[in-house]
């Protein structure tokens, strides 16, 4: 498979997986690319162009987003060597689990995280299990980002679910450009 | 004083009068931008021929022949909007949008696009792939997003006006990282015609930055097609919320918001009540939720999994995580919406606006993008959003407003929120804080804009 060269400035990152002891899909990776680098794997169909819409937000008028593949089925999960092999191995939890964020990428202008964005732990299984189930690739530094980003938001975000919302009769198409 | 360092309304009224040439002005600015923009980059790409032919073409409007920015979010007839990115989800051409059939309609002329945080998705401007705008109060700091650069090239006296947009505190928090007023108008009250989201957002509006209320008034009635119309904030009755986003914030940013929310009161004889409003921290979560998934819009993994490889390592992690989410978080966000649409509501029959800071901190460096709060170290971000959200979340206007600079000097900012469809309002008690404090903060300028004598 050959390697995309577009991703030649990820040498920053691969020389940081060899000092800084990253560990993360690494180890994977090493066996479809010896450097280290994203390895590309053309998909069929290429890319969904959406026509540009225009106009007010309306809900009865909004379009859906087109294409998004949600297959929750037992084959996409299986995270053995298939088809999507090279995207599984990349992303298999017992690799990605040990993915750390190193302190190095606090640089800004290398990665763009804030400093005080400590290191993460990347989740068990939620996050490669889905992304393998979605066909979505992703490397250490996505894992990593990824991981910080989950820290983040997954409190919060259950936070949001526990709030008791049961006696709220939800606004149908609400104009937002009125009180309700 | 020379033209470029006109307010806009002076500059328009100026041209008006014929006391100042716009094809000179339009010269001057452009000198202007050659000479400050490098070390902001702020503005991402001018177009001199075609801000001449605006010019030669422009109509007897409010803004005949003033020069304006424009944040690239919105197509141009000859250039598509590049959204601070690599790539968009969505296509994008040359087209006449609405914000640029607004200010061509008025007689501007646009003279250049104003860099943005990268897709929109941060307030802090330090990723761009135009590289980061700077703070023109300290060029290591960021300018706030995602309208950086209109910020920027407002704050450094650039051009006096810029169309920025606002899907999570995009216009409020760099008008308060850059020490000027920034509008969030009501939701669907100024045009977002042309824009690549316009038939999915239910968050983000186009709106002005500039260096006063006044300003905002007349950049905003052009965005929004009719007058905003000045009135009378007499009695203004004014709500503070006790909760994080007035409490949870740096002493000093603080201090200068309850010394200005008790001038507001004393200028326009009102009142200041606590009032209650729970579940601010929730309510941003929910905004995070609903602006991430409409920004979705034309995502597969497909498309996701060949992303441009200039797409930041930081933004791709969250993209890819953003398709994560599930479905039933969107759908709770909705109805948290509804909760607080109608607590709103409910606030805004006992007072006409309520206030609170408008960020937390004062810029933070571009190279560390984090603030110290009480409660503890944050990305900017967090406590941006938190802030910033409801108006987003509620389609209700805000407001920021300059109030005071830092120990740093760095300017600190209270924003002004109130019921949907009173942006005059909010203007109206903007321009009565200015008064009560004799217009020092709308004045103050960073040291490399100040005010040039015309003969310089």
């Amino acid at each position: 498979m050959p390697l995309d060269p577009a991703w030649h400035h990820l040498e920053f990152f691969d020389g940081l997986a060899g000092a800084r002891g990253w560990r993360g899909s690494v180890g994977a990776a090493e066996d479809d690319d010896p450097r280290g680098r994203r390895v590309r794997r053309t998909r069929p169909g290429g890319s969904d162009q959406h026509s540009q819409q225009a106009g007010k937000a309306r809900c009865n008028a909004r379009t859906q987003p087109a294409g998004l593949d949600f297959r929750y089925s037992t084959q996409d999960l299986n995270l053995q060597p298939g088809p999507g092999a090279r995207v599984a191995a990349r992303i298999l939890p017992s690799r990605a689990a040990e993915c750390r964020l190193p302190a190095l990428l606090h640089n800004p202008g290398q990665v763009g995280l804030p400093a005080g964005v400590e290191s993460a732990s990347v989740p068990d299984q939620f996050i490669p299990t889905v992304l393998t189930a979605m066909g979505i690739e992703a490397d250490e530094v996505d894992l990593a980002v990824m991981a910080a980003t989950h820290d983040l938001y997954w409190p919060a975000l259950l936070e949001l679910l526990s709030l008791d919302t049961s006696d709220v009769e939800p606004e149908l198409c609400p104009d937002l450009s009125r009180a309700p | 004083m020379r033209a470029q360092d006109l307010s806009l309304r002076e500059q328009a009224a100026a041209i008006a009068t014929g006391n100042v040439d716009p094809a000179e002005l339009l010269d001057a600015t452009l000198a202007r931008i050659e000479e400050r923009n490098p070390g902001l980059n702020a503005i991402v790409e001018t177009f001199p021929e075609r801000s001449r032919e605006m010019l030669a073409a422009a109509p007897d409007g409010p803004l005949h022949g003033v020069p304006v920015v424009i944040k690239d979010e919105w197509p141009l007839p000859w250039r598509a909007q590049r959204f601070g990115a690599a790539e968009l989800f969505q296509t994008t051409a040359p087209e006449e949008s609405g914000p640029y059939r607004a200010l061509r309609d008025a007689g501007a002329v646009i003279v250049g696009v104003g860099n943005m945080h990268e897709l929109g998705m941060g307030t802090t401007g330090n990723l761009s792939v135009y590289g980061p705008a700077r703070n023109p109060w300290d060029t290591d700091r960021c300018p706030g997003g995602s309208s950086s650069g209109p910020a920027a090239s407002v704050a450094s006296r650039m051009v006096a006006g810029a169309v920025g947009a606002d899907g999570l505190g995009s216009i409020r928090v760099p008008a308060a990282y850059s020490g000027l007023t920034g509008l969030k108008p009501t939701f669907d009250r100024s045009t977002m015609e042309g824009h690549h989201l316009a038939a999915v957002t239910t968050v983000a509006v186009s709106g002005p930055l500039c260096a006063d209320a006044a300003d905002c008034r007349l950049l905003g009635s052009v965005l929004f097609g009719e007058e905003l119309a000045a009135g009378d904030a007499a009695g203004l009755r004014i709500g503070v919320v006790r909760d994080s986003v007035s409490e949870d914030v740096v002493p000093e940013a603080r201090g200068a918001c309850e010394a200005a929310i008790e001038s507001l009161r004393v200028e326009t004889g009102g009142a200041v009540d606590e009032v209650a409003l729970p579940d601010l921290e929730v309510a941003a979560l929910a905004g995070v939720m609903l602006i991430n998934n409409e920004n979705l819009h034309g995502a597969t993994p497909e498309r996701i999994n060949a992303l441009h490889p200039e797409i930041t390592p930081l933004n791709r992690g969250i993209i890819k995580y953003r398709m994560l989410v599930p479905a039933v978080a969107v759908l709770q966000s909705e109805r948290v919406r509804t909760l607080m649409r109608r607590r709103l509501a409910a606030l805004f029959e006992q007072v006409d606006v309520i206030a609170w800071p408008t960020v937390p901190a004062p810029a933070p460096r571009l190279d560390s993008p984090v603030i110290e709060l009480p409660s503890g170290t944050y990305a900017a971000d967090q406590g941006n959003i938190r802030s910033a959200a409801l108006a987003n979340l509620t389609g209700a206007p805000a407001i920021s407003v300059p109030v005071g600079l830092s120990a740093d000097g760095l300017p600190l900012a209270l924003q002004l929120q109130a019921a949907w469809g009173r942006d005059e309002l909010l203007l109206d008690a903007a321009e009565a804080l200015e008064r009560a404090n004799e217009r020092r903060w709308v004045e103050s300028r960073p040291p490399l804009a100040e005010v040039e004598p015309a003969g310089a």
